[in-house]
């Protein structure tokens, strides 16, 4: 479509205003803000699409401001081969008038003049596309709607193939089939709720048939099982019938059994008895037999007994002798046997009397030898006791007494000494006393200060010497007083001199060897015992001896030595013992024949016993034969046996024959089959009791079932699901055509959109590099065919990503290109309208993107609405025009 | 002379699944009809009685309303009618459709059930009727055989009517339930019978070479493969002889055809043909067909076929039997002009529709779909 004309009146702020367009290349409509050049746009939109009655808010939004005057729009436009003339009036006197100029001269008026331009404009022009190629300021940053557009499809498809054939046939056609597929499909692509609500149904149906044919099964199985059950019934009867009268004479058979079984009870009684009677007789005639053997029996042994003690009496009495004889022999040996222990024991006594006078004198030794001993010992002891000077004391006393004697050179040493040498003998007397000197004796006293002395008669001498040192005055002091202190502890008196201390030292080691050796000589002298055991001993001895003496002193048969008494003692000994094993000898004799003699008594006592044993018994078996006989004899016995034996006999043959007769009836299989037939009849009996209630249960399942009419509801049910089992296929088999259909439409759609993208992005990159340079490029949503990135020196940048300006320099180089391959491919398309945009735009671009103007509206028809013709200054093939004010101020 | 009709298998109470629901009650109806043009060529044919030898119901569990309708048609006799249990509707020992109360309750005085196989006396005539009834639907015997073991040479008239397969006839050798022809020819040549009337078979069809044993066929067809059915017999017998004469009772017709379709021209004869049948309500209609058209020829023969299916009581294509590849012509697709896309999934669907596989079907019914959505063949 190309517009040649739009005319305006009362039309918002315009009150007449016309615009001539160039029909190839670019028309800049050039006026100040608020003139309504965005009107002519909108007028263009509206006089295409809007009845005259229309009040809707886009044609109230076009009353015009300076007086109360319907909108008015007039439009001259070629699309495809018309060329026409649109008029339209609304609101107030509402109006339309159409000429069609080309090809054919028509005039329509009215509704049908909008009607036939709708006609017209439907077959010649894309309205997606013409709307999709308006472009306004502000509020059009989006890209344009071209996705959805056919003649740029078709545009592309041509560009893409070489053939112009997707048209506004095949995008209907899709839509017819995509209808279609939605009739058996849900937008997801699943069946529809109406399709799996069929195959459900059918299912239930399939399932409905199923039991109900299940159902006319069972009857007609019912029925055949009353059939074989009313056979059954009737051969029960008879057989029933048949073993009831079997069953009859079987048991009269059992009756005359249990008669015949009673007799032979019977005689098995009297049997039993007979047997009985007969085991009695025997058991008394065999005691009876026994009771007399045991009577000859006894006899016998009473005999043999007797024998066998007449047999034993002469060995007693050889028995007895030989005991006397030893009991003699025995008396003597005792006899001699004393006398030997008499002499043994006299000279016994004689030994001991010698060997006790020896013994006397050794105690007796010992004895004084200890008492001597013990006395030593204790004055010894007494000794020690006294003098305490041991050795080591004696070495503290020198060790102290040397001190005192050092200590006293030193004092000495230190004060001088004073030494009197007597020259005759003289007495010397001091303070401390006077002292006797002989001729070249000599009197030394240390000097202590002042001593005065007198020699004899002579003379008295006073020194006087220095004072000695203080401290060797108190060593002297210390060393005299240890020296009193050891002494004393000593048990000695001050003025013990050493000598004496080693005088006592010597005593008291004399008293310790005293000691020791009285010590020994008591030891040896007791060794084990005391005293006053050796004094017991002494006294014992003594004793002996003395009564010994006082006994025998006056006998001349004592002998003279204690070798003497030792040989006669042994003698006696000699003697004492051959008497000894003399009696033995005469005792193990006497013993031998007593033995010998109690071995023989006794067994004839054992025999005698036996005689007696033998007589009692014989007594009292011929006591009992006596007692037996005398109630019955032997004789009545043997009769009574002899008849009850007769009687055993008797009864056995009656009990044979009445057994015989039993078990030639057939016991066994009487009672076998007499069972039998019993439970034959019980079982025969339940089974037609069972048959009877099945039958009674069958019938009337059968009579009530029999009028349901089953079969008819069979019928139907399969009649429906054989109808809708055929519709389910019919609809399964054109959902399946549709939806392969619809898939392979669907795939060769986009597989085209990806093809025919091609040409509509290299003719956006070919207007883009004239504004941008050759490092230029896009993506294109193949199915939208909205830009998705753009790539500037190698810098991809996604479409929403982009500043304002450079977005609105795509949107408008987009509508370009589609514009441009559309006016191509068929001369077609609409105009590019274009209002007020590339405000964002600097000057630099806007001369690069006139340039690009130029490139794309060679075919095509732009329509430019500006404020500011110097942005769209650079457009070389542009005609300008003015709209000017036209409402009064 | 003793005249009377022979019929059988009338099937009260079937249903065929390919007739849709007013069909099938046109059907129903159809079926009460024949047994009351029976009662009426019974009177007009002067008849004695009237013998239907078995089936005379589909099914011993019918509704009681069917039973109800039934008895009421038979209420038309006028002269005796006597009815044997057959192998759908056998004389059970317990719930059978004979001894139901809806069935004794309504029973015409008229109509005798053959309820076992002693002679029957037709009242008012020198004839007698012998059934050889059916006791279940799996007999261990010929029971004609044995209903004719029972009879001695008779004068009187004597029909025996009978149910089931003849054995010379019937594939199924071991079925212990054939009917014996030589026994039962012997028995009419002996004259122990002098006719016997059978049913099972529904088409008309003598049996043997005596002349007196016959099938009579069904009074109203009920399958496609019935040779000769909507009948009945008028039989006379007398001292000299029987003839048989075959009486037209039912008025549908169940006609199965199979059209090789090679061109459009064939299609128009699938037209033709269809459009020659005639008393179309009362017609069944099961086709078939094999061969390859184009996709306007499927669209015109698919138009046919729905035109007929609302004029014939049914019309069943015959899928099992069917053999029809779609394809379009070449012309037919520039005709629809139609290009990019579109035509791309035009040309995968004729090359689908080829293959000759299962999805070919497919491809063709998409294929005729799209040529349908995109105005072809208008």
């Amino acid at each position: 479509m190309k517009v040649h004309r739009i005319r305006l009146r009362n039309y918002k702020g315009v009150e007449d205003a016309e615009v001539e367009l160039a029909l190839d290349g670019v028309t800049i409509i050039e006026g100040p803000n608020e003139v309504g050049k965005t009107s002519l746009a909108e007028a263009l939109t509206l006089v295409l699409e809007q009845l005259d009655s229309s009040t809707r808010a886009v044609v109230r939004d076009a009353r015009p401001v300076h007086n109360d005057a319907g909108p008015w729009v007039e439009v001259e436009l070629s699309t495809g081969p018309y060329r026409l003339v649109i008029e339209k009036r609304w609101l107030r006197s509402p109006m339309t008038h159409l000429r069609v100029l080309e090809p054919r001269a028509e005039e329509v008026a009215g509704r049908q003049g909008h009607e036939r331009l709708r006609a017209i404009l439907a077959e010649t022009l894309d309205e997606q596309l013409f709307r999709a190629l308006h472009h306004y300021q502000g509020v059009n940053l989006e890209q344009a709607a071209l996705g959805t557009s056919t003649s740029l499809a078709s545009a592309l498809d041509a560009a893409a193939s070489g053939q112009a054939l997707a048209g506004q046939k095949e995008a209907s056609l899709l839509d017819v089939v995509r209808d279609e597929w939605l009739r058996y499909f849900t937008p997801t692509g699943r069946p529809t709720a109406e399709r799996v609500a069929a195959s459900e149904n059918l299912r239930g149906l399939e399932e409905e048939v199923a039991k109900t044919r299940a159902e006319l099964d069972e009857l007609d199985g019912l029925a055949e099982r009353h059939r074989l059950l009313t056979t059954r019934m009737a051969a029960l009867r008879e057989e029933l019938e048949k073993k009831r009268t079997e069953l009859a004479d079987e048991t009269k058979q059992w009756e005359a059994l249990q008669s015949q079984r009673v007799a032979v009870a019977q005689a098995q009684g009297a049997h039993a008895a007979a047997l009985a009677a007969k085991d009695e007789a025997k058991r008394r005639a065999d005691e009876r037999a026994e009771l007399r053997n045991a009577e000859t029996a006894t006899s016998k042994a009473v005999e043999e007994a007797q024998k066998e003690v007449d047999k034993d009496r002469p060995a007693l009495s050889a028995a007895r002798k030989a005991v006397q004889d030893a009991s003699e022999r025995q008396g003597e040996a005792r006899t001699a046997l004393a006398v030997a222990a008499s002499a043994e024991k006299w000279a016994k006594s004689a030994e001991e009397y010698f060997r006790r006078l020896i013994s006397r004198d050794l105690w007796s030794d010992r004895l004084a030898n200890a008492r001597a001993g013990q006395s030593a010992l204790s004055e010894a002891r007494q000794t020690l006791v006294a003098n305490l000077m041991d050795e080591k004391r004696l070495a503290t006393i020198e060790e102290a007494s040397l001190a005192v004697t050092e200590a006293s050179a030193h004092l000495a040493a230190s004060a001088g000494t004073v030494v009197v040498e007597a020259l005759a003998s003289v007495a010397v007397t001091t303070g401390a006393g006077s002292r006797s000197l002989q001729v070249g004796e000599t009197f030394e006293q240390a000097l202590d200060g002042e001593l005065s002395l007198q020699v004899g008669d002579l003379a008295k001498v006073t020194v006087r010497g220095s004072a000695p040192e203080r401290s060797l005055r108190e060593a002297l002091g210390k060393a005299e007083q240890r020296l009193a202190d050891l002494l004393r502890d000593a048990s000695l008196p001050e003025d013990t001199t050493v000598a004496q201390c080693r005088v006592a030292a010597q005593q008291r080691r004399d008293a310790i060897a005293s000691e020791r050796q009285a010590e020994k000589l008591v030891a040896d002298s007791l060794r084990d015992l005391t005293i006053e055991r050796l004094e017991t001993e002494v006294a014992d001895d003594e004793a002996f001896i003395a009564s010994f003496e006082r006994e025998h002193g006056s006998n001349p048969d004592v002998p003279g030595s204690l070798e003497e008494a030792r040989s006669r003692l042994e003698a006696a000994e000699r003697q004492r013992a051959a008497a000894e094993e003399e009696g033995r000898a005469a005792e193990n004799e006497l013993d031998a024949a007593r033995e010998q003699h109690d071995a023989v008594y006794k067994q004839g006592e054992g025999r005698t016993t036996a005689l007696q044993v033998a007589r009692s018994l014989q007594d009292r078996a011929a006591e009992a034969l006596r007692l037996a006989r005398d109630l019955q004899s032997d004789e009545v016995l043997e009769v009574a046996l002899a008849r009850c034996a007769a009687d055993a006999e008797g009864t056995e043959q009656c009990l044979v024959l009445t057994e015989e007769a039993l078990a030639s009836l057939d016991p066994d299989s009487v009672e076998a089959r007499l069972e039998n037939s019993k439970a034959l009849l019980e079982r025969l009996s339940g089974e037609r009791a069972d048959a009877e209630t099945e039958l009674t249960t069958v019938k009337t399942t059968l009579t009530v079932k029999g009028e349901e009419g089953l079969q008819d509801r069979l019928d139907e049910l399969e009649s429906r699901f054989e109808r809708e089992a055929r519709a389910l296929a019919r609809t399964k088999r054109a959902a399946a055509a549709v939806d392969l259909l619809w898939q392979r439409l669907t795939a060769n759609r986009e597989e085209a959109q990806r093809s025919y993208v091609a040409p509509y992005r290299a003719e956006i990159e070919r207007l883009g590099r004239i504004v941008y340079g050759p490092t230029f490029s896009v993506e294109v949503d193949h199915s939208t065919l909205a830009i998705e990135s753009r790539t500037l020196h190698g810098r991809t940048v996604s479409f929403d990503q982009l500043s304002t300006g450079a977005r609105e320099q795509l949107c408008v180089m987009a509508r370009l290109a589609c514009a441009g391959i559309v006016a191509g491919a068929n001369g077609g398309g609409a105009p590019v309208v274009i209002d007020d945009a590339l405000g964002w735009t600097d000057r630099g671009r806007l001369d690069r993107i006139g340039a690009a103007f130029t490139a794309a509206s060679r075919d095509c028809q732009v329509i430019v609405l500006t404020c500011d013709p110097s942005r769209y200054g650079s457009v070389g093939n542009a005609v300008v025009r003015h709209l000017h004010p036209t409402v009064p101020a | 002379m003793v005249r009377f009709i022979h019929s059988a298998d009338w099937q009260i109470g079937m249903t065929r699944h390919f007739l849709a629901p007013e069909a099938q009650s046109r059907y129903t109806e159809a079926r009460l009809e024949a047994i009351r043009r029976i009662a009426e060529l019974a009177v007009r044919e002067s008849c004695d009685f009237v013998v239907v030898a078995g089936d005379v119901f589909e099914s011993n569990q019918l509704d009681r309303q069917v039973v109800v309708r039934a008895l009421d048609a038979l209420a038309a006799f006028e002269v005796p009618v006597f009815l044997l249990p057959g192998n759908h509707d056998p004389l059970l020992s317990a719930g059978s459709l004979w001894d139901s109360p809806s069935f004794l309750g309504r029973c015409p005085s008229q109509v005798v059930v053959l309820r076992d196989d002693v002679p029957v006396a037709v009242p008012g005539c020198a004839a007698e009727v012998v059934g050889a009834v059916w006791p279940s639907k799996r007999p261990v015997e010929d029971l004609v055989a044995r209903a004719l073991s029972a009879l001695e040479p008779t004068e009187v008239a004597r029909v025996l009517v009978g149910h089931g397969a003849i054995d010379e006839q019937s594939p199924d050798a071991g079925n212990p339930a054939l009917i014996n022809l030589a026994d039962t020819e012997q028995a009419v040549r002996e004259r122990h019978v002098h006719y016997v009337a059978l049913g099972d078979r529904h088409s008309v069809t003598e049996v043997g070479g005596t002349g007196r044993i016959w099938y009579s066929g069904t009074p109203l067809v009920t399958d496609y493969d019935e040779v000769a059915p909507n009948r009945a017999l008028l039989v006379s017998l007398d001292a000299g002889g029987c003839s048989v004469e075959e009486l037209e009772i039912g008025g549908w017709a169940f006609w199965e055809h199979r059209f090789d379709l090679v061109g459009d021209d064939d299609v128009a004869e699938v037209g033709r043909w269809l459009e020659e049948l005639s008393d179309k309500r009362r017609c069944v209609v099961k086709v078939s067909f094999v061969g390859t058209v184009s996709l306007g020829a499927k669209v015109r023969l698919d138009q046919i076929l729905d035109e007929h299916r609302d004029l014939l009581a049914a019309l069943e294509v015959w899928e099992r039997h069917t053999d029809l590849a779609v394809l379009p012509s070449g012309q037919e697709l520039d005709d629809l002009g139609l290009g990019g896309f579109v035509e791309a999934t035009l040309e995968e669907l004729k090359d689908l529709a080829g293959a000759g596989d299962e999805q070919a079907t497919t491809a063709q019914d998409a294929l005729s779909l799209l040529f349908r959505l995109a105005g072809g063949g208008t």
